[in-house]
């Protein structure tokens, strides 16, 4: 079975079987437009090393899965946020590594990778308040209190 | 998280149930731009039974009705106010549904004078899936009588038998010939 080479964002190069790879669409397609398998390493300037690992871990676990759907709307990936046990354990990694496997994901175009990276932010986000949402991630409330007050207005409607 | 691409935030965003949707909102300016848009509440009601309700709904079985509402009339030309308010009361039809408890309680007349009529008229099929669970209740032995029930929840289950007749041309599938032949609450 071909090899190829890919090169980290932080220089580390990591071999990897051809059809591994290839669960990533831009890699796919770069080798297609290459023609043949090439020699080089072939750089992801966006990802690290440990991301890349986890991410070519998670390829190497799938590689036998069919092609996602095109048709978005037969897609039954969005009828729930159900995620099979080993995507579930795979993805028990902490915040930072998580949204790295989401943008990395992102950027070299592995959608079933992403949409489970994205399900698994949806359920910690499920049954908290804005408050709890904002103390799970980090993140810094901008609202004025005018502004908190006028979006709740906006949202009375049927209220008692 | 607030450090991901609007499009990442998005697809989170449509995983999401109403209320879980809306916590979100009211969380930072950044996630509210990128949420707040007539595409992901279309997205959220276009899940049949809102994704995490329907395992509830499933000890009626209807989830194998696959429910979606075919109408749903949020669109590129609605303000995303006006798609939240239909996402919020598709929500709150589905909630009346799933809480069995609901049913027989004070709350239930309610939500139903909150969201029913409305959406009745938008021909959400919440009117469908409550026409077949007291009958499923009925079966259960859990409802009793249609004339012991309180006078609101009578007119209630009126006002479904109605708009259910007047908007299906054909009998419901939800509804079994046997059910029919045994449901005697709405005689």
């Amino acid at each position: 079975m071909s090899q190829i080479i890919l090169l980290s964002s932080d220089n580390v190069e990591m071999k990897v079987d051809k059809e591994v790879a290839e669960r990533s669409i831009l890699i796919k397609n770069m080798l297609e437009d290459v023609g043949e398998t090439p020699d080089q390493a072939i750089p992801i300037p966006n990802v690290n090393e440990g991301v890349l690992r986890k991410v070519i871990e998670w390829c190497e676990h799938h590689r036998n899965d069919p092609p996602p759907p095109a048709d978005e709307d037969s897609d039954s990936r969005k009828k729930s946020t159900d995620i099979e046990e080993w995507d579930q354990k795979f993805m028990q990694v902490d915040q930072e590594m998580l949204f790295e496997i989401i943008l990395a994901a992102n950027y070299l175009d592995i959608k079933p990778l992403l949409d489970v990276g994205c399900k698994t932010v949806a359920n910690m986000i499920k049954g908290k308040s804005p408050e709890e949402i904002r103390k799970t991630f980090n993140i810094q409330n901008d609202f004025t209190p005018e502004e908190e007050d006028q979006i709740r207005r906006e949202n009375e409607w049927a209220e008692e | 998280m607030d450090r991901l691409p609007l499009e990442i935030l998005r697809q989170i965003a449509s995983y999401l149930p109403y209320n879980s949707l809306s916590s979100l909102s009211y969380v930072s300016r950044k996630i509210r731009l990128a949420i707040h848009d007539w595409q992901i509440y279309k997205a959220i009601v276009d899940v049949p039974n809102h994704g995490s309700l329907r395992q509830l709904l499933g000890r009626y079985e209807l989830d194998d009705l696959r429910v979606k509402w075919t109408r749903n009339p949020i669109t590129a030309g609605m303000s995303p106010e006006e798609c939240e308010l239909y996402a919020k009361a598709d929500y709150n039809c589905w909630t009346i549904l799933a809480e069995e408890y609901k049913l027989m309680s004070p709350s239930f007349t309610r939500d139903f004078l909150q969201y029913g009529g409305i959406m009745a008229a938008r021909a959400h099929p919440f009117t469908q899936l409550n026409l077949h669970r007291p009958v499923h209740l009925h079966n259960l032995g859990k409802l009793g009588r249609f004339h012991d029930l309180p006078v609101a929840h009578r007119y209630i289950f009126s006002f479904w038998i109605t708009t259910y007749l007047l908007s299906s041309p054909v009998p419901a599938q939800a509804i079994s010939r046997q059910e029919d032949e045994e449901d005697s609450i709405f005689v």
